[in-house]
């Protein structure tokens, strides 16, 4: 029985996160009403030109620099020839001869949590289409230009995946960087993320098997489904002595891929360099003050204001406390590592666990409810710290803090203003509480002392240890003005009252020893 | 003051007329209505501007104010049809103006009509027209006369622009040019005619026919005119990417201009067998005369100019294939009356709406465009650019960034400018230019028809691929076999963005021929 060894690699179109599209002023929105968003260059009016949206190239460099790519100074558009309705000048504008970006990568925390790294063969930027609809009924089709021209940024990997769970969370990581950088909300609903999935197998591990390609994954499931069907496709095809064919495949809503067209051999897309486009010229910090305009972009400066990317927070939650992976990717994913860690930044004494989950529980439902992110959160990450820390120290009562959390997401005010307003402090100093236990302990010594001798005669040992904890809390509380901890002080009591019993307990059995 | 002699004035002195109150917008708009029903028979206008706006007579004073113009049927023109002389566009009308109409209209200047042109910019003679082709003024009336339903081309593919304006018709108007179709047609109606730097001027609203070469072109008179014109359309459009992002100096023409201390380069790939005479002696009369203004004349050399035409085959070709695949009656263009299916009624469509010369312009291009002959083709034509471009940057004795490796800081005395002839033939007449054109039937034994019409296109294309501004001023007449005088027109060239030298030696060229004199006078 051969073993067979799988090669994937994938192309990813995710749209930018632009208000316009790549080259015209038309907005972009998603489900607006068919052919409401669409300029007259989109429409392929003769004698429009594209105008290059500067915000479009800023995030594409953003994200090749996240991908760790080199970036080129000097990049050029190319037309790719295809003759649908739904692209109405007859090609798509994209990088094919020279790219914006190349050479980069991707480490990704494998299923197995073992960090593995995919290389990116190439960045660039790209059109999207249009859409066509038919209606069989009618007989009619329909074409919404609304998507078309719609800027994408295309990621090209080398085909260095092995798996469809690699692929997978491969994928989710860079999903993650693009929303971390801002520049593709990466939502597979709305189609503003799809994968194209390069699939082969091979017996010899150093042989590249003939490919197919799945074009348009719609779906994060479809991903794993694609592949995996693929794989075990393919590998019957070669057991049987046949030949895998190239050729571009779909996936269906059931999870197969079938047969689109054949590929390399029928399609040319007949690649040009677009005349309507000069280069795309970027600028370094050293070169910027030559540029010939103002709009000229900066990269270095775009690469330094790069946002701390999900790798580093995630570094940095392990060296933080060792939470375990799924822990990490839940902070990752709902992008509360940076709250969480200027949050323990600023007191380091919180208990890490109670905090992760305090934020959990309480600060992310209301924030998803508000629709709110962590930066905009009212509740600043030092004040919530302030909170956790008093909690998490005995200086406030735990029924406390979630009263106090409440109020400050209300008023606005500081967790320790309302604290000091309501005067909610607590004394949770152990020798101050002792001295407390033993003056009410010397009390009840002197008004009955039978509550102290252990074990109780008439009673049950827990009933009479219940009923003197609650009346010595009782007393303290009263002598305390209700500012002992009251857990703290529970603790306390209960470890003074075991002690009690305990040299009791001795006591009596050495005197029965030696009467 | 008489009409006809109105008309035969530059824009500029009847700017003067109109300053002093001599003559009024009005007055100026009848003389060129009439004079466009008097000349109708040249068929240079495809729609003619029924109605005019009235603002002609407002008090702000606009450098074009009430000045007559007209504009090449492939710019967009709001509310009006914008044909590009193709069945396909017939009743294409746009939404928008074109910016260099806006930039014109915004100047109070006064639409007179659409010019005609070859279909879709494809040709040098002006005859490609889906509205029959463009007559050249010149002895026109002498033919009909004659009693000769012949008549002299117009050249192209902006015939209509050139024969408006040497007909009286309009004071100046606007052209395109991607391989010499603006300066072909200026040489054969007798009329300056200026190709700037690409980017100087705004292409949006002009229906391309090759992105990276067209170039709107000016029309006018004089030289003096041109620089006018000039001046005013020139600059960058937030709506045109390749428009150049810096600004762009005014050009001003003195009354009397000198060519002291000036080097002009003469190509010397430029002298070709088949050259006219006459259109030899005038190149050599204007050699001397640049010589005895103080001018110094040297030899240069443009070694790779025998690779221009196929270059240039190459690259418009493949773009003409894309430009038009909107033109599918689905997106742009007529529907064909029959065909039921998607594809059939495209193919029907197309064959109905596209000429010959354009049909076969796109298989070719899409011939190119094909992967397995991208080596071949596209490839080469991308690098024989760079290397035509390097040459004349050589001649100029620029440092050009892209063409670096060409560019030689130790070659021969940097020029200004370069001269040649426009064509190495006068006007031909409509019957042996059909003929002459026949060898672009050729194309027929060879479809990659990579020559062109050497006669006319030789001297010209090689500007447009290296993007370098170059203007066209009539010097002189040469009288043809037939007994008919006919214009001559040579070639300045210069580097990019430098057409303040371009209209000084070629205001130079006007005052040593007097040609504009000799026009006013007959």
């Amino acid at each position: 029985m051969n073993r067979w060894f799988p090669l994937i690699g994938l192309e990813i179109h995710a749209q930018l996160n632009t208000k316009s599209k790549l080259f015209s002023n038309a907005s972009k929105k998603f489900m607006a009403t068919p052919n409401s968003c669409v300029a007259r260059f989109d429409a392929s009016m003769p004698g429009t030109l594209p105008i290059l949206n500067r915000k479009a190239v800023e995030l594409a460099v953003a994200t090749s620099y996240a991908l760790n790519c080199q970036v080129a100074l000097k990049s050029s558009f190319d037309r790719k020839h295809y003759f649908y309705a739904d692209m109405p000048q007859g090609y798509q504008i994209t990088q094919q001869r020279a790219p914006l970006a190349k050479h980069g990568f991707v480490d990704y925390l494998s299923e197995s949590s073992k960090m593995k790294r995919v290389h990116i063969h190439q960045v660039q930027l790209e059109q999207d289409s249009g859409k066509s609809l038919h209606d069989e009924k009618e007989g009619l089709s329909l074409i919404d230009l609304n998507r078309a021209g719609v800027g994408l940024v295309e990621i090209v990997t080398s085909p260095d995946i092995r798996s469809s769970s690699d692929a997978c969370s491969f994928v989710k990581e860079v999903m993650k960087i693009l929303q971390y950088i801002g520049s593709c909300t990466c939502k597979m609903e709305e189609g503003e993320f799809r994968v194209d999935a390069n699939v082969s197998v091979s017996a010899d591990i150093s042989v590249m098997g003939t490919r197919t390609e799945i074009k348009n994954i719609n779906r994060f499931k479809g991903i794993k489904q694609a592949i995996d069907y693929e794989i075990t496709r393919q590998i019957k095809i070669l057991q049987e002595g046949g030949k895998v064919v190239n050729e571009t495949r779909g996936l269906t809503n059931s999870g197969e891929t079938v047969s689109m067209r054949e590929k390399e051999s029928a399609y040319d897309y007949r690649f040009m360099p677009d005349g309507n486009l000069p280069y795309l010229i970027l600028h370094t910090n050293e070169s910027i003050g030559k540029a010939q305009h103002k709009n000229a972009i900066n990269v270095d400066e775009i690469r330094s204001n790069l946002p701390t990317l999900p790798s580093e927070y995630r570094r940095r939650l392990q060296n933080e406390y060792p939470f375990e992976k799924d822990i990490i990717d839940f902070m990752l994913e709902n992008k509360m590592a940076e709250y969480y860690l200027a949050l323990v930044a600023h007191r380091p004494q919180v208990d890490r666990m109670l905090t992760f989950d305090y934020i959990r529980v309480h600060l992310l439902p209301y924030l998803e409810r508000k629709e709110l992110s962590f930066d905009e959160c009212p509740l600043k990450s030092n004040d919530l710290g302030d909170l956790m820390y008093m909690t998490h120290s005995y200086q406030i009562d735990g029924s406390i803090c979630n009263k106090v959390y409440q109020e400050a997401l209300d008023t606005n005010k500081s967790p320790v203003q309302i604290i000091k307003e309501n005067g909610w402090y607590k004394i949770s100093d152990e020798t101050m509480l002792s001295s407390w236990l033993d003056q009410v302990l010397d009390e009840v010594k002197q008004q009955s002392p039978d509550l102290l001798v252990f074990p109780p005669k008439r009673r049950k040992l827990e009933t009479a240890v219940k009923k003197l904890t609650s009346h010595v809390i009782g007393r303290i509380a009263i002598i305390s003005d209700g500012k002992a901890h009251a857990k703290l002080m529970r603790m306390i009591v209960k470890k003074r009252l075991d002690m009690l019993i305990d040299e009791q307990r001795e006591e009596q059995k050495s005197s029965g020893a030696s009467s | 003051m008489a009409s006809n002699e109105l008309f035969r004035k530059t824009l500029i002195q009847v700017r003067e007329l109109l300053k002093h109150n001599k003559i009024s917008p009005e007055d100026l708009l009848t003389v060129c209505q009439h004079r466009m029903r008097e000349t109708s028979a040249l068929n240079y206008f495809t729609n003619a501007v029924e109605k005019h706006d009235p603002l002609i007579n407002s008090k702000i004073d606009l450098p074009l104010k009430g000045i007559p113009f007209s504009v090449k049927d492939n710019f967009y023109t709001e509310d009006m049809p914008t044909t590009c002389a193709s069945l396909m566009l017939e009743n294409h009308i746009p939404e928008f103006n074109a910016t260099l109409v806006e930039k014109l209209h915004a100047h109070g200047g006064s639409m007179m009509g659409k010019d005609n042109m070859d279909e879709f910019a494809m040709g040098s003679g002006g005859c490609e027209s889906q509205f029959g082709p463009v007559r050249n003024p010149w002895n026109h009336a002498q033919l009909q006369e004659e009693g000769n339903d012949d008549f002299y081309v117009a050249g192209g593919s902006s015939g209509g622009s050139a024969a408006a304006v040497a007909a009286g018709a309009t004071f100046f108007s606007i052209g395109s040019d991607t391989g010499g179709s603006v300066r072909v047609p200026a040489a054969f109606c007798g009329v300056v005619g200026l190709k700037p730097t690409y980017g100087a001027f705004s292409r949006h609203g002009l229906v391309p026919l090759c992105n990276s070469l067209d170039v709107p072109g000016i029309f006018t008179r004089s030289v003096a005119d041109s620089a006018f014109v000039f001046n005013i359309l020139k600059g960058r459009d937030v709506n045109d990417p390749t428009t150049i992002k810096q600004q762009i100096p005014n050009s001003r023409v003195k009354p009397e201009e000198d060519v002291k201390g000036m080097v002009i380069g003469i190509p010397k790939e430029h002298y070709i067998d088949g050259t006219h005479p006459d259109i030899r002696a005038a190149w050599d009369k204007a050699i001397q005369q640049f010589s005895d203004g103080g001018a110094t004349v040297i030899e240069v050399s443009l070694p790779n100019q025998e690779y221009v035409q196929p270059c240039y085959r190459i690259l418009c070709c493949s773009d003409v294939a894309i430009n038009l695949a909107k033109f599918d009656e689905f997106e742009y263009g007529r529907r064909a009356r029959h065909g039921e299916f998607k594809e059939e009624l495209k193919y029907l469509s197309r064959d109905y709406g596209f000429n010959e010369k354009v049909k076969r312009r796109i298989a070719a291009g899409n011939f190119f465009l094909l992967e397995e002959n991208k080596e071949k083709f596209i490839n080469k034509a991308l690098s024989l650019r760079r290397m035509i471009r390097g040459d004349y940057a050589k001649a100029f004795g620029t440092k050009d960034s892209s063409v670096s490796l060409f560019a030689s800081t130790s070659g021969p005395l940097p020029c200004d400018l370069l001269l040649t002839p426009t064509t190495s033939v006068t006007s031909p007449l409509h019957s042996s230019f059909t003929a002459m054109a026949d060898l672009d039937g050729a194309e027929e034994q060879d479809p990659h028809d990579l020559a062109g019409v050497p006669e006319v296109d030789y001297h010209v294309t090689g500007i447009n691929i290296a993007g370098i501004p170059a203007i066209s001023v009539p010097v002189g007449l040469s009288t043809n076999q037939h007994g008919h005088e006919m214009p001559i027109g040579l070639h300045l060239v210069a580097w990019e963005q430098q057409e303040n030298k371009l209209f000084r030696a070629a205001k130079f060229l006007e005052q040593e021929s007097n040609f504009q004199q000799w026009v006013e006078n007959n």
